[in-house]
């Protein structure tokens, strides 16, 4: 029993986050809303030369044939720089849906392909409109027809017909997800708890009256304990064994609550300046709100959750 | 990271749990705040201490089998997966001991933990007073230097078990002219030491299951002071905080809680009850989740610090929100004083105790978030 990661798999973390903090600053972010090559521009070209777009991607292939135990701590870090792009289907997803000697592996795994889902757990194909490849678990039977997202920066797109559930891929896209909403939350925590040492009203710091601090400690306590969570499902996912449904959908169950909670606390402290385009913490706070549905909406965990801790006695 | 047990963690798992099933009553003893019940649970521990298992993480000399955390975890899910007794030695076993073991003297160490295994002595613990209870470091009780020894005077209350316990343990103030949490001293005294009495206070389940403790110049000696004079509230710290991080709520026993929960559950045909039900569920596995993390991180050599707040305050409401979840699973039953009942009332008071969860919360802002006080 050691609940704990290897040096290996920090160290590729910390990597991850030094290099977004350089190739995904906020202004990135918010240029993704207006400007479609940015979601396959510096920060998608900084991960593809870390490795981390083959991550998933076995080694004959290109890829570096990581476990998501590897990467889970690095998807954290995607998830706090808030990086646009389809880099959950791309990395993730597609490696698991492609057939073993399809070419696009090895064009996955250098940078050069980007790949937009669809399935059961998944309906919106993300970013349809730069990806190189479709993958659908059933035929579509026509093309792609753009519909509204709430994250500018994440364009979502349907196809008709019917879908078929995403199986592995589905449930390692989630905890990829799972991963990035703890990340987001943790950003939108730090954010928070800055603001309330700078902002001043009644004289004084507002991170020193007690309701403030309050809520802060509370989102804390969520993050805190989703986190181990997260960790967990990416450990059944690399060692599958019995529990693979069951601990999946807590991961996106717990993570998405806490995020959530996140993105109404850091709102909340900031006041209206948080409530502006101006300020970039709607940018992280929409991105919350666009993925707590992604890859397995809380319903659809809910009912696997039933269905797996209900239907049997354990 | 290895989520599985060795052989040889996986066979104590299997002694304790035949050990658990060939040895653990049948049916649940009697309240351990009432004289029988009290004798009924000491009774349980000299069993326990018998077979080696009272306290597993202690070393052999003092009865333990000098367990690691993790065989500790081991023993705790047993333990409360079996239904097996409380534990009221717990404040002694769970609490004073690890500050003994760090503090005390060999000569202490020696008198007081093998008594404290077997529960021939049950400790309580004595902070609390009247006018000091978060703001714990206004405590007024004194203590005054006679010969060897010294004086204790003043009042605690709220102290659990004092009513059956023998010996207690708590902070008076040893420097007349000392303010807050300097000049207070750390001391050991028993509860039938002349010029001590000891007043049960019945709760709210109507059995006395904390009592106030009056001292009028009670004697104790200076082998009796836990570390040194004045250095009380360090000495104390430490002994809050193994009761807010690991020790005094394993996650076994939220788990055992939380599988009856679930057994609730899929009798009922209530789906947002069922929902409900699994999400306190996954809380406690996540808290079992977290443990095991905490626990890498002590054998890493990090220490818990305030972090440990956070858990504090994540399992208290976690054992309310699972009572109360199972309480609205049994309908109509739910009025019955039956052991979810208990197990109700007996939650209600963990924001309370053990620092209450506004004061968790205070620390979590301030010292682990780093806000301004
Ligand atoms: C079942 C039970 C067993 C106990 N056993 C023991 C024992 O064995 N030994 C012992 O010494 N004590 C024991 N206690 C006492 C316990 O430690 C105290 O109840 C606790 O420290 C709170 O003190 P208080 O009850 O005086 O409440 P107060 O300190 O008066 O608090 C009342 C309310 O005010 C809030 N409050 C106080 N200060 C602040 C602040 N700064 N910011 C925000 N809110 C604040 C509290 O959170 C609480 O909600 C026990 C209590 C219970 C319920």
């Amino acid at each position: 029993m050691r609940f704990a990661f290897t040096r290996d798999q920090r160290m590729l973390a910390q990597t991850v986050a030094e290099t977004l903090a350089k190739a995904c600053p906020p202004a990135l972010v918010r240029a993704a809303r207006t400007d479609p090559s940015v979601r396959r521009g510096d920060a998608w070209t900084a991960l593809a030369d870390l490795g981390l777009l083959g991550a998933a991607v076995p080694e004959h292939r290109g890829g570096l044939g990581l476990t998501p135990l590897d990467t889970v701590l690095a998807w954290v870090e995607i998830g706090r720089a808030c990086v646009p792009g389809p880099l959950v289907e791309t990395a993730v997803a597609a490696p698991l849906l492609l057939p073993e000697g399809s070419p696009w592996l090895e064009r996955i795994a250098v940078g050069e392909a980007a790949a937009s889902v669809r399935c059961a757990e998944n309906p919106y194909l993300l970013d349809a409109d730069i990806a190189d490849v479709l993958l659908l678990p059933e035929e579509a039977t026509a093309s792609p027809v753009e519909a509204p997202s709430s994250d500018g920066t994440r364009r979502l797109f349907t196809v008709a017909g019917e879908t078929a559930p995403g199986g592995a891929a589905a449930d390692h896209a989630a905890v990829a997800v799972a991963a990035q909403l703890l990340g987001l939350g943790e950003h939108l925590l730090e954010s928070a708890v800055a603001y309330a040492g700078q902002r001043r009203q009644f004289g004084k710091a507002i991170g020193s009256f007690q309701a403030i601090k309050h809520l802060l400690a509370d989102t804390a306590v969520k993050l805190t304990f989703a986190t181990p969570v997260v960790h967990r499902a990416a450990y059944s996912l690399t060692y599958p064994g019995g529990h693979t449904a069951r601990d999946v959908s807590a991961a996106k169950v717990a993570a998405a609550e806490a995020a959530h909670h996140a993105a109404r606390t850091a709102l909340q402290v900031h006041g209206a300046i948080g409530y502006t385009d101006e300020l970039d913490l709607h940018l992280w706070l929409s991105r919350v709100f666009a993925l707590v549905p992604a890859w397995g909406d809380p319903g659809l965990h809910r009912a696997r959750l039933r269905a797996v801790l209900l239907d049997a006695p354990r | 990271m290895d989520l599985t047990f060795t052989p040889a963690q996986e066979a104590l798992r299997a002694e304790v749990r035949e050990w658990l099933a060939a040895n653990a009553p049948a049916a649940p003893l009697p309240s351990m705040d009432t004289a029988e019940g009290f004798a009924r649970h000491r009774a349980w521990e000299r069993r326990l201490a018998e077979a080696r298992l009272s306290v597993l993480s202690w070393p052999a000399e003092y009865g333990g089998r000098a367990a690691g955390l993790v065989e500790w975890l081991i023993f705790e899910e047993e333990y409360w997966a079996a239904g097996a007794p409380g534990r009221v030695s717990q404040n002694g076993i769970f609490l004073l001991a690890p500050t003994l073991l760090h503090y005390g003297t060999p000569e202490q160490k020696a008198r007081f933990l093998p008594k404290m295994a077997t529960a021939e002595e049950v400790w309580a613990q004595a902070w609390s007073e009247p006018e000091a209870g978060s703001d714990l470091a206004s405590l007024r009780a004194t203590a005054t230097p006679d010969g060897d020894g010294w004086r204790l005077n003043g009042q605690k209350t709220w102290s659990s078990r004092a009513v059956f316990a023998d010996w207690g343990f708590g902070l008076f103030r040893s420097d007349p002219e000392s303010q807050r949490h300097h000049g207070l001293t750390y001391y050991l005294f028993p509860l039938d030491a002349p010029g001590l009495t000891v007043r049960p206070i019945a709760q709210l389940d109507g059995e006395t299951g904390f009592a106030e403790i009056f001292f009028d110049d009670v004697y104790v000696p200076a082998a009796q002071v836990l570390g040194g004079v004045g250095e009380g509230w360090n000495v104390a710290m430490a002994t809050t905080s193994s009761e807010r991080g690991l020790t005094l709520r394993s996650p076994g026993r939220f788990m055992a809680v939380a599988d009856r929960l679930l057994a609730l559950a899929r009798a009922s045909d209530d789906q947002t009850l069922q929902d409900a039900a699994i999400r306190a569920w996954l809380d406690a596995d996540a808290y079992r989740l977290h443990t095991w993390a905490a626990v890498a991180r002590l054998e890493e050599g990090v220490e818990l610090g305030p972090a440990s707040s956070l858990m504090k305050v994540f399992w208290s409401e976690l054992d309310l929100r699972l009572h109360e979840l199972a309480l609205a699973l049994r309908g109509p039953d739910a009025a019955l004083a039956d052991r979810w009942m208990d197990g109700f009332l007996f939650a209600l008071a963990g924001p309370i105790y053990a620092g209450t969860n506004e004061i968790q919360r205070n620390i979590i802002a301030e010292r682990v978030l780093g806000l301004p006080r």
